[in-house]
């Protein structure tokens, strides 16, 4: 809550952050739920605002094994990129879950794991495309990017030298998928301006409503 | 090559356009481009080989006509998603079995990855270009590759279940040209055989050297450096030191052989032999050894003792013997019973054995009878021996109550015409014989030396 307030967001703004991701997650479920023809549940227990100094110690220490992300960039209204990240182990779980495979996890194939990919890329999508709809934001995205066992700096820097002294919007969105129990993230990386314009977005979103 | 917007060629000529065109036509990966109205304006050779549609045919169509509406949901979706929010997607054929009917060259169905990209066209909105990437191939060496490593796993494991519970350890090290060792395989019975760590044993190719007692330890390195020398077969029986608590006795076979790779290879197989090694002592000692008392029984005794008479008539060297005889032995049996007689040729046995160099010969003959070989010993000297035995026994206490016993000792030397020891014993015996006459508890000896 301090990283929103150091920015000048208003309470509001970011419950309506918080709601319009909910939706996002809602509509990913609803998605993978008809590509494997079965259902899936994903919750959101929390919604962050972190500073881009913190997010790598914090990803770091909570996946001391590794992570595997699926990271899609946009621009347009807002610039940025979009990250899907678990930790190593468990997203062999999830494809599995999704497959209804019993293969072992150290014999996933390159392709099953670049299945992580579709499932990035439905469940970014959406996020995104919520956004867009609700706030009326018009991006173009391009394809999903799969890294497995990734640095941290991979995601993070982008096209952009990592710069801890700037403020970016990290975007934290932790579900969990309803068998394999596994806890991902969910990453907005803005820069400065585009998160202005979020915030200027989101403002003009909430005059409409009220 | 055509590009058609609204039945209004854009390209005809051999601009770079074209020639671009022409690359995109002829590229490895299916290539589908739809203009605004969803209809298609490029349709690449690929496409034409994975969906036996030809490009006159594509053009100007929808996806849903051309492939009567047996596409995908989610496919079409992305392409609206495309279209109107500039959204890329990708598809996999490990969720979805077929996005669109698509063949590969051998006619089965094609496996990709699909993606759907929007297109921002001059003038004209969106467009979408969607591409198909044949992983066909990939996918089927992955098959292949999970098939071999499956084989090798069940194969490892049956190695493993196999010596696992043999009561042997199988040792195999791989040296490199460089000299560099390494466990190329090690069985679990390492650790029941010579409690040995299994995890500290897989990282020492060593490791059954460094147990060896400093003894054994050149027998063992000679068998060792025998082997990788000629390649041929050995084995060595060496005792180890397990953590200082105990000794076993292990025997090790090697063999060498030389590997595709240059490399040596040295198998080793080692078999605890330790309990072979007890009965062989055992029988050896039932052999020699007197079960009551403890020193040597009389075939052994006679053994040695005739092994020193031909010492001394090799190195004319004096060679005398004492026959020592219980006094009034039965006499102890019938008063005190046969155990406290047992006792008492144990104490002895001990108390005389206690006297004796290391050279002398000591055994049991039978009963309560004893005889002592003295090597390098006159009749005189022998006779001193004699009398300090007597003596000890006379005071020494065999029993609580104050028993006492006392022996009668014959002595004679070897004389040049004794053919045997047995020869010298039958005189020592006779000399007993005397001293028992002479009333018991002292010493004769047999001083006639021709």
């Amino acid at each position: 809550m301090n990283e929103f307030s150091r920015l000048s967001w208003s309470g509001d703004q970011v419950d309506a952050l918080t709601e319009i991701m909910n939706i996002g997650i809602g509509v990913a479920a609803k998605n993978l739920s008809e590509m494997v023809a079965e259902e899936v549940f994903l919750s959101i227990p929390e919604i962050r605002l972190v500073s881009r100094s913190n997010i790598s110690e914090e990803l770091l220490s909570q996946n001391p094994e590794g992570m595997s992300f699926v990271f899609q960039d946009f621009c347009g209204s807002i610039n940025g990129r979009s990250a899907l990240i678990f930790p190593i182990k468990k997203s062999f779980n999830l494809v599995k879950a999704l497959l209804n495979n019993v293969v072992a996890d150290d014999e996933m194939t390159e392709m099953e794991q670049e299945a992580l990919s579709e499932v990035g890329n439905v469940i970014l999508n959406a996020c995104i495309a919520t956004l867009a709809d609700t706030l009326d934001l018009h991006m173009e995205v391009e394809i999903p990017q799969y890294v497995r066992g990734g640095a941290v700096n991979v995601l993070l820097a982008g096209d952009d030298v990592l710069d801890h002294s700037r403020t970016n919007l990290f975007c934290a969105v932790n579900f969990k998928t309803h068998q394999s129990g596994i806890d991902g993230y969910v990453l907005f990386l803005l820069e400065l301006p585009s998160v202005k314009k979020l915030r200027i977005s989101l403002e003009q979103f909430l005059q409409k409503i009220m | 090559m055509k590009l058609m917007v609204q039945d209004n060629p854009v390209i005809e000529d051999n601009s770079l356009a074209a020639i671009l065109l022409t690359i995109f036509d002829k590229t490895e990966i299916g290539g589908i481009v739809l203009n605004c109205d969803r209809r298609v304006a490029i349709w690449n050779q690929k496409m034409t080989s994975f969906s036996g549609i030809t490009q006159d045919e594509a053009y100007g169509e929808t996806l849903d006509t051309l492939f009567e509406n047996t596409l995908l949901i989610r496919f079409t979706k992305a392409i609206d998603q495309a279209m109107r929010s500039g959204m890329s997607s990708v598809l996999t054929h490990k969720f979805h079995g077929l996005v669109m009917p698509l063949y590969n060259s051998n006619g089965g169905q094609l496996m990709y990855t699909l993606y759907v990209k929007p297109l921002n066209v001059v003038n004209s909105g969106r467009w979408c270009l969607i591409e198909i990437h044949d992983v066909t191939n990939v996918e089927e060496r992955e098959s292949r590759l999970r098939d071999i490593t499956m084989e090798r796993r069940e194969s490892e494991t049956r190695l493993r279940l196999l010596t696992d519970n043999l009561p042997a350890v199988i040792h195999q090290v791989t040296i490199s040209d460089d000299g560099e060792k390494e466990v190329s395989f090690l069985s679990r019975g390492v650790e029941q055989l010579f409690s040995i760590d299994y995890e500290y044993a897989c990282h020492e190719p060593d490791f059954l050297r460094s147990y060896v007692v400093a003894h054994d330890v050149d027998r063992f390195d000679e068998a060792v450096s025998e082997v990788l020398e000629t390649f041929d077969e050995r084995n060595v029986v060496v005792r180890i030191d397990v953590h200082n608590r105990s000794t076993k006795w292990v025997q090790a076979f090697f063999r060498a052989r030389e590997n595709h790779m240059g490399q040596t290879i040295l198998d080793g197989l080692y078999l605890d032999v330790t309990a072979e090694k007890i009965s062989e002592g055992e029988l050896r000692r039932h052999a020699t050894i007197d079960s009551l008392t403890g020193i040597f029984n009389r075939r052994h005794l006679l053994e040695l003792s005739e092994r020193e008479f031909k010492v001394a008539c090799r190195y004319a060297s004096p060679l005398s013997v004492l026959v020592i005889d219980v006094d009034h032995f039965k006499q102890v049996n019938d008063t005190h019973g046969h155990d406290k007689g047992d006792e008492v040729l144990t104490i002895l046995a001990q108390t005389i054995q206690s006297a004796l160099r290391q050279s002398d010969v000591f055994g049991r003959l039978g009963g309560e009878e004893f005889v002592v070989s003295l090597p390098h010993a006159s009749v005189s000297a022998a006779y001193t021996t004699a009398e300090k035995l007597r003596k000890m026994v006379e005071k020494t206490i065999f029993s609580k109550k104050g028993l006492s016993v006392t022996v009668s000792i014959g002595v004679a030397e070897v004389k040049p015409s004794d053919k045997a020891i047995s020869a010298t014993l039958k005189r020592a015996d006779l000399a007993v014989y005397e001293a028992k006459r002479a009333g018991r508890n002292c010493v004769v000896a047999d001083y006639k030396i021709t």
